[in-house]
């Protein structure tokens, strides 16, 4: 067993990068580094990746947003480049499209008819935008309490949305099936089984 | 007189304890996981040592007595122990001092409290192993220790004398603001702050001056607008009071009195007083209570700056839960992790990875802090 220490941007991607890791049997999770936002992340990286150089094997995963590459976002917060125990992965745009992919889980979750989830999740502009539209057209009323924010105006989320996509991933989302609509999520998979400390 | 170590057995709700202490010890954990019963043996050992009425009978009967104080998993070995290396000086004059107290209930009867060991050692050599003949002779005598004792502790009394010191400070700022419509009692300890003004009239004039002039220099830097601190007396009923003046729109600003400080202010200077106050041990219960994480952020940096500034450095031990308290650089030695399983809770320092990562660059908060998180905080959530 290879320890890994987990480094996110939220509750909600440290669930999902610790079921990429647990699902290939061959990884646990020493230590687990977040605070909300990725601003940290990117404050931090250097040293994450002085740690998967001195300490142990660092998984980082972050959302692309708006930048227009993955390795154009790698390049930013690391000019010289990862060190080869740094696995640094980005969700094409958001984690939400990785769980967007499981398409038959994620309409089951919502209670969406299969055809109106996304086939190409890595393709939107607003992963996060289309997974509220599926919450707030399909989704029943208390899901969407969670889901949903109160007022529109001020908060894009509910105060629920990070629990229960948590529960999602943990309970209903299987990753083999999202990496078939998921390229960035497969390419993620793929360089975890070919990884060795 | 500082505490290098301590060792624990079945005490509270810890099984086995084997920590070690740094000149500031921050002790991180989840809700109930038993923090404060760690800070609580310290409290024990002070009510133990004090001559005037204290003593293990006391001090265990406060506890509501031996059942509710031997930790819950202990099923075989039903002795209470608590281990204390201490140490003073460094180089040649440096002294270690080694002090045992293991007890268990007498079996029969009132159920007593009784002693099973008590060892003193100072720089290796014993200077004290009971039971002795004279226990064995009169078991009466094993219901008090030595340490209580001032006929019995003289060759040890440093250390009982330090015991006794021992400060534990959770000010409740209303308690001391509504200090006269509430009317009540202040315990004998003061662990709540409420005869916090008479300690400062007791001080002498001189020391109190110089230790308000230093936590001036400190809360100016910390509070806006805060100005100048001083002690009163008020001219009709000669009760004692703190007065600030804070930047006004008036030239000359305004004093304002304890009861119109914030919560936050109140809690600070208690704090560095008490840090100025004395050279024995300090227990601290979450500091960072009522302050915006700016200032908790410059706590470990005050706690620094007043002991430099001290006349004998306080040893600390701190409770919290703050991140931002966390998030400085502070020597990740000097973190405990409180762990609550199945069998009692653990106590535990920084493993050789963890101290690596503090040594590549990320903080104890970072590191420390989410395992201090209960289990499945996620999972908390009300609705499912």
């Amino acid at each position: 067993m290879t320890s890994f220490t987990l480094a996110t941007e939220d509750q909600l991607s440290e669930v999902v990068a610790e079921l990429l890791l647990a699902q290939s049997g061959r990884f646990n999770i020493a230590q687990r580094l977040r605070k909300n936002g990725f601003g940290y992340l990117k404050r931090q990286s250097r040293n994450f990746n002085e740690v998967a150089k001195n300490v142990m094997p660092v998984f980082l995963l972050t959302d692309l947003d708006d930048v227009p590459c993955p390795p154009a976002l790698i390049t930013n917060w690391l000019p010289d480049g990862p060190h080869r125990r740094l696995l640094f992965r980005v969700a094409v745009r958001e984690v939400e499209s990785w769980l967007m992919a499981d398409r038959a889980s994620i309409a089951e979750f919502l209670r969406a008819p299969l055809a109106k989830v996304p086939t190409r999740p890595d393709d939107l502009s607003d992963p996060k935008r289309t997974l509220l539209g599926l919450v707030r057209r399909y989704a029943g009323r208390e899901l969407k309490r969670e889901l949903l924010p109160a007022d529109p105006t001020t908060s894009l989320i509910g105060l629920g949305y990070n629990d229960q996509l948590s529960r999602f991933a943990r309970e209903q989302w299987r990753c083999d099936q999202a990496a078939d609509a998921s390229p960035s999520l497969a390419r993620t998979i793929m360089r975890l089984e070919r990884f060795t400390p | 007189m500082r505490i290098d170590h301590i060792k624990l057995k079945n005490w509270l709700n810890f099984k086995k304890v084997d920590a070690v202490l740094s000149e500031t010890t921050y002790v991180i954990g989840p809700n109930a996981s038993g923090k404060s019963n760690l800070l609580d043996v310290f409290r024990f050992l002070r009510t133990v040592a004090d001559t005037s009425g204290g003593g293990l009978q006391r001090a265990v009967s406060e506890r509501g007595g031996i059942k509710k104080l031997r930790c819950l998993q202990a099923r075989q070995d039903t002795e209470v122990k608590i281990e204390v290396l201490l140490s003073q000086g460094v180089g040649e004059g440096r002294e270690e001092w080694r002090y045992v107290l293991g007890f268990r209930s007498e079996g029969k009867g009132r159920q007593r409290p009784v002693v099973k060991e008590e060892r003193v050692e100072r720089n290796g050599h014993e200077i004290l192993q009971r039971p002795d003949k004279d226990d064995r002779k009169d078991e009466e005598r094993l219901t008090q220790t030595h340490l209580e004792q001032v006929n019995s502790n003289l060759e040890f009394r440093e250390v009982a004398t330090f015991f006794r010191a021992t400060t534990y400070l959770h000010l409740v700022p209303q308690l001391l603001k509504f200090a006269d419509r509430l009317s009540s009692n202040p315990l004998e300890e003061d662990p709540f702050g409420q005869g916090f003004l008479d300690g400062l009239a007791r001080t002498t004039t001189r020391t109190r001056d110089a230790r308000l002039r230093k936590i001036q220099q400190v809360l100016t830097k910390a509070v806006p607008q805060f100005q100048e601190l001083r002690f009163v007396r008020d001219e009709t009923t000669g009760l004692p009071h703190l007065e600030a003046r804070y930047v006004h729109w008036r030239p000359q600003g305004a004093w304002h009195r304890e009861d119109q400080f914030s919560d936050g202010t109140l809690r600070l200077i208690a704090l560095m007083w008490s840090l100025l106050d004395g050279d024995s041990l300090l227990l601290l219960e979450e500091p960072e209570l009522s302050l915006n994480d700016e200032i908790v952020r410059q706590i470990p940096k005050m706690i620094n700056q007043i002991q430099r500034q001290a006349k004998y450095r306080r040893q600390a031990l701190i409770t919290t839960h703050s991140e931002a308290m966390l998030n400085n650089p502070i020597d990740g030695r000097a973190v405990l992790l409180v762990t609550p399983t199945d069998d009692g809770s653990t106590i535990r320092g920084p493993s050789p990875d963890e101290l690596a990562m503090l040594a590549n660059g990320i903080t104890p908060a970072e590191v420390l802090l989410p395992k201090a998180r209960p289990a499945d905080a996620e999972q908390l959530g009300l609705f499912r």
